[in-house]
């Protein structure tokens, strides 16, 4: 019968092996292989589950309705009702815009669709696995978006999956720019799922709703992808930069499919 | 074996959409645990490390991070699970919150060694103490199941 600490030696230098061992390339076939395993059944429970989701959500829907359109009846005033309309063209206008105008400004890029087929299982990781891999020449480094903004980027691929770490991840940064006054910045992301622009320069205008796009520096993201809207700014005089919360211009909660951008990879610095 | 590849898909696909204070449920850890208590300490880490296997690799995550998390966490369970779960069927359940928070501070603990930004203040009051308190819930459902099956 092992002691207790003895257990605890086991299982350190049992994942630490593991840790060490993975990180070989001549054994990371074997996870490729084993992950490989997991696409297909993804693939296969994750259409009932997002059928489910959207059964939820059409109930839910239909409920919020039926509170709505009581609501509605006991309303003398019909311009408030027109009021609430026209908020929801605007807002269907913009999103329309911004698709628009991704499709005028990056007709250079070639990107090929993915279906989400699961989610990071753990809680310190934001990250999601599309069904699209190295058969589909996915690999990692490479950008992935929606018509709206930036969503993340490949990390690890299998022939038919490909795990996209989010920009809502801690560990993800992306050097940008404030689209009005092409200050830079770094924004990073957080626990909660929002972002934060970071090392902006003092003396910098930032306003709430100015748009944040990617700057292209570093070679990693291409350059003027929508990366989030200004929400609040915190700056300090005694501090060398401000920072600003930012929301991100993808609502990663709705996120089905992603267009994975084939022909922009990272450039690799000498 | 198959619950755990089931657990874990379930975990990948279906859960993300049922998050709760910013978190879900780490189903996996669970059964882990529930093992534990049951099957003692030397069967608990076996799974955990099946268990922890099975999660690193659909995670973007470093791989072995989850293999230590739940192999921690199940030598904690077995070890004092078995002696708890002979004065009460239910006593057990006590160490869910411990087994979570154990094993969500291990695995942000080997990302932080091996190279993964990890803000600690947020990290523990979004994630951490979050966690905790949905697993403990959640185990209230899984103890029984586990329990039944592992009968059978």
């Amino acid at each position: 019968m092992l002691s207790r600490l003895a257990y605890v030696l086991v299982v350190l230098a049992a994942g630490a092996l593991i840790v060490l061992v993975s990180r070989l390339p001549q054994v990371q076939f074997i996870e490729t292989v084993a992950f490989e395993v997991f696409g297909p059944i993804e693939t296969g429970v994750s259409l009932p589950v997002v059928r489910l989701d959207q059964l939820g959500q059409t109930i839910e829907g239909i409920s919020q309705l039926r509170a709505e359109n009581d609501q509605l009846r006991s309303e003398v005033d019909r311009l408030s009702a027109q009021a609430v309309q026209i908020g929801e063209l605007q807002r269907d206008n913009s999103e329309l815009r911004a698709e628009l105008g991704f499709r005028q400004a990056f007709q250079n890029f070639k990107w090929i669709p993915a279906r989400i087929i699961g989610y990071d299982p753990s809680n310190l990781v934001h990250a999601i696995i599309i069904n699209q891999g190295s058969q589909n020449n996915v690999a990692p480094g490479m950008t992935v978006v929606t018509p709206v903004g930036l969503v993340g980027q490949v990390v690890a691929v299998t022939p038919t999956t490909a795990k996209v770490l989010l920009i809502t991840d801690v560990s993800s940064s992306v050097d940008s720019l404030i689209q009005a006054n092409e200050a830079k910045g770094v924004v990073e992301g957080s626990r909660d799922g929002q972002l934060t622009m970071t090392y902006i320069p003092q003396g910098v205008k930032v306003q709430t709703g100015d748009r944040i796009v990617t700057s292209g520096l570093g070679g990693v993201y291409p350059a003027g992808l929508w990366v989030g809207t200004v929400t609040d700014v915190r700056q300090n005089d005694v501090d060398l930069y401000q920072d600003a919360r930012l929301e991100p211009a993808v609502d990663f909660g709705r996120l089905e499919v992603v267009l994975v951008i084939t022909n922009h990879l990272p450039t690799k610095l000498q | 074996m198959v619950t755990l590849i089931v657990a874990a898909v379930l975990q990948s696909v279906a859960l993300p959409h049922l998050v709760i204070f910013g978190v879900k449920v780490d189903l996996v850890l669970l059964i882990v645990v529930a093992l534990s208590i049951r099957q003692g300490v030397e069967r608990g880490v076996v799974w955990a490390l099946v268990a922890g296997g099975i999660i690193d690799l659909l995670s973007a995550g470093p791989f072995g991070t989850s293999v230590i998390a739940y192999g921690l966490a199940a030598v904690l369970a077995g070890t004092f699970g078995p002696s708890l779960r002979k004065a009460s069927a239910l006593l057990p359940l006590v160490l869910t919150p411990l087994t979570s928070i154990v094993a969500t501070l291990t695995a942000a603990f080997v990302m932080a060694l091996l190279g993964w930004r990890v803000p600690w203040p947020s990290t523990v009051a979004l994630v951490v103490l979050p966690a905790a308190v949905i697993d403990s819930v959640a185990m209230l459902v899984v103890y029984p199941l586990v329990s039944a099956v592992d009968r059978g």
